[in-house]
């Protein structure tokens, strides 16, 4: 009856079920959802595998996403990891939760599987439009690191990613997956547990833990004084001082909102860092993640088949953004951004790339297939700059 | 009170519901929404947050219902109907009826806050509550209304608490008119419509339709009017109507009052497939709960 937490071995399915994986084996004990389509199916995967493991794992269905994303930030207070799953309108209705967790530094892990939007849009299309909210959703200055896979293998294991830069670095962290990843089936490979490195948040009694080998500065990332384990541990908020103390002086206030961005900044090296493919002789590079990457590496392909030198920039890590890479990238050559979105990923894209960047923004609840690709690579190449 | 005859005409001459919707086979929801729809004689307007309905709405001519229908945020329905209202007032129309039509989920959990916001404020809305236990839509996750001792996807060995009764919360609340409907007693149900729109004009009404779900519950398609009257007929599903805090219990199944008259439980739940292979006790439990109901029902008749 009891299965293990880590299913080592070969697995052919969906990337939503290839998340709940990823979650357990990186030490899930806390899950608090609500259903919405297309994320439900994480929730539903949570459920059946924590009942067939012998460990005290948390499962509760909230009564809505403010419940839920506030549920595991008070789940992740009591120093266990906890995550939570949504979608379009739930992510919308979780940001106040999120700038809490991200301003009292709580770690967590929130997937959002991305659904055509505005409003209820088209729930069970894909879509890319939670690119920018992701960075700017809720009130005030943040960042939040923010993982995007494109395949099965990377749902399982950004997620584990997602959980140890969490615990690493004391911060809430996105995995932006969309409808056509959570659905697609192919081969994941679950490694053996002692091959997955696990991080765990620093306490006042163990302030040094590494990550990848690199110390966590403390001086950045304080240690976390989870509930229960010393006499004053405070949440808030307000203005806090790296104790929690409220403290809404003007140095203090920029201190803080600077220490959470550079804590971020500093260790941006730790996380998934782009694919690059196919870039030294390329005359133009497809800038894109997600679904939409698959499709732009298909595009390659193709396109290398008619002579046409193209290269792709798959983004692992969108925030923060791949600067230094996409620079090096863009010398001498031309930029497709490739998205589903009327234009999001442009925006970043045309700030780090001094010169005219070419679009294919496709919109329209499908994913933007090879062939489109090409043709829209056939455009550029041949000169037009529409 | 209306015959099932005249109901029967009624519903034709009204035409409230259009061929072509997205209904599932056997669906309940749709069928109170008829009659709910011709109670108010079509003039009126809807606002469905997301739920089955907000699905089923949309094949047929454009969409399939007669009347404006405003679709919400999920947790937003009674806020949005509110602001309709209170502008139509302004205009002098007091003749059209502002129609919250929600799903279980959408108004016993995401949708509890803004509900109670507007029964305290006591707008001119009737708010219906359709009630097939569960996230439907979304394939079967339990909500605050799902009835203990029934399987859903987040439940799999059976939902361990009881189901939140609204309308019970609604008569706390203070809201002038109650009542509690079941979409297998058509002519109650458009009684009972038609009587908040008519007699209790002017302030909030709250009504809450019993919705068997076939795909939800497991339940074979043929049999979910059957689910509905069992419901009733065993005592789970009481009819009753409160005015000013005061139940009254409906004429049809007011004798099941008596647990003598009420027929045995399993002969409800041994036809769905969310009670099939639950824990004993916990059906225990879930029997339980049908007399935890008519308590407070015979205290708020001045019984107890």
């Amino acid at each position: 009856m009891s299965e293990p937490r880590i299913l080592t071995g070969e697995h052919l399915i969906s990337g939503n079920e290839a998340v709940a994986e990823g979650a357990l084996a990186a030490g899930l004990q806390g899950y608090f959802g609500y259903p919405i389509t297309p994320s439900t199916s994480i929730m539903e995967r949570v459920i059946k595998r924590i009942q067939k493991i012998d460990d005290r794992i948390s499962f509760v269905q909230m009564e809505d996403e403010i419940a839920s994303i506030t549920a595991v930030a008070g789940c992740s207070w009591t120093r266990k990891k906890a995550m939570t799953a949504t979608s379009g309108p739930g992510f919308s209705l979780m940001q106040e939760g999120i700038g809490l967790a991200g301003f009292t530094e709580t770690p967590l892990v929130l997937v959002n599987v991305m659904r055509g939007g505005p409003s209820t849009g088209l729930p069970t299309f894909p879509g890319q439009q939670e690119t920018m909210q992701a960075h700017f959703g809720s009130h005030g200055d943040y960042l939040i690191p923010t993982l995007v896979p494109s395949s099965i293998q990377e749902c399982f294991d950004f997620t584990i990613e997602a959980f140890n830069i969490a615990e690493a670095l004391r911060t809430p962290v996105f995995v932006l997956s969309d409808q056509i990843i959570s659905v697609l089936k192919e081969r994941l490979i679950i490694p053996e547990a002692d091959e997955i490195e696990i991080v765990n948040r620093a306490s006042p009694s163990n302030p040094k833990i590494t990550f990848k080998g690199e110390e966590i500065d403390v001086d950045f990332v304080p240690p976390h004084n989870a509930f229960g384990e010393h006499e004053k541990s405070f949440a808030t908020g307000l203005s806090h001082d790296p104790s929690g103390h409220v403290d809404l002086s003007a140095d203090n206030y920029e201190q803080l909102i600077d220490r959470l961005h550079n804590k971020i900044m500093k260790y941006q090296h730790l996380m998934p860092q782009p694919d690059l493919f196919n870039i030294d002789d390329a005359e133009i590079v497809l800038v894109a993640f997600g679904s939409t990457a698959r499709a732009c590496r298909r595009a390659m392909i193709l396109a290398r088949k008619e002579g046409l030198k193209v290269g792709t920039f798959k983004i692992n890590t969108l925030w923060p953004f791949p600067k230094e890479q996409i620079e090096k990238v863009e010398q001498g050559r031309k930029i497709l951004v490739v998205e589903m979105s009327r234009g999001q990923l442009i925006w970043p894209v045309e700030r780090y790339v001094h010169k005219h960047v070419h679009h294919l923004a496709y919109y329209r609840g499908q994913i933007p297939t090879p062939s489109i690709i090409l043709d829209k690579i056939r455009k550029v190449l041949g000169g037009d700059n529409k | 009170m209306v015959s099932q005859k005249e109901l029967v005409q009624l519903e034709l001459n009204s035409n409230s519901i259009k061929q072509g919707n997205l209904a599932c086979a056997g669906c309940q929801l749709n069928a109170a929404f008829k009659h709910s729809l011709t109670a108010i004689k079509n003039n009126g307007i809807a606002v469905v947050p997301a739920c089955c309905t907000s699905v089923i709405q949309g094949a047929g001519d454009g969409y399939g219902m007669n009347v404006p229908i405003m679709n919400t945020a999920f947790a937003a329905a009674p806020a949005v109907a509110s602001g309709i209202k209170r502008r139509l007032l302004k205009e002098g129309n007091t003749d059209t009826t502002v129609l919250v039509w929600a799903g279980d989920g959408g108004t016993a959990d995401i949708g509890l806050a803004a509900l109670s916001g507007a029964a305290e404020r006591n707008e001119d809305i009737i708010y219906i509550m359709y009630n097939n236990a569960g996230y439907q839509n979304t394939g079967n996750q339990k909500s605050g209304a799902t009835p203990r001792g029934t399987k859903t996807t987040t439940t799999t060995t059976g939902k361990k608490s009881r189901g939140k009764n609204i309308a019970r919360m609604m008569v706390a609340q203070g809201v002038p008119y109650v009542a509690s409907a079941n979409s297998a007693f058509a002519t109650d149900l458009y009684d009972k419509i038609t009587r908040a729109v008519e007699d209790f004009k002017g302030g909030f009404r709250y009504i809450e339709i019993f919705s068997p779900c076939p795909p939800g519950w497991d339940v074979d398609t043929r049999d979910t009017h059957a689910m509905g009257k069992l419901a009733t007929e065993t005592g789970y599903w009481p009819l009753w109507e409160a005015v000013d805090g005061v139940v009254t219990l409906s004429k049809r199944g007011a004798r099941y009052n008596d647990p003598a008259k009420r027929k045995p439980f399993q002969e409800y739940t041994k036809l769905q497939g969310r009670y099939a292979h639950i824990d004993e006790q916990l059906l225990i439990l879930a029997e339980e709960d049908i007399e935890f109901e008519w308590k407070w029902i015979r205290r708020f008749m001045g019984e107890l």
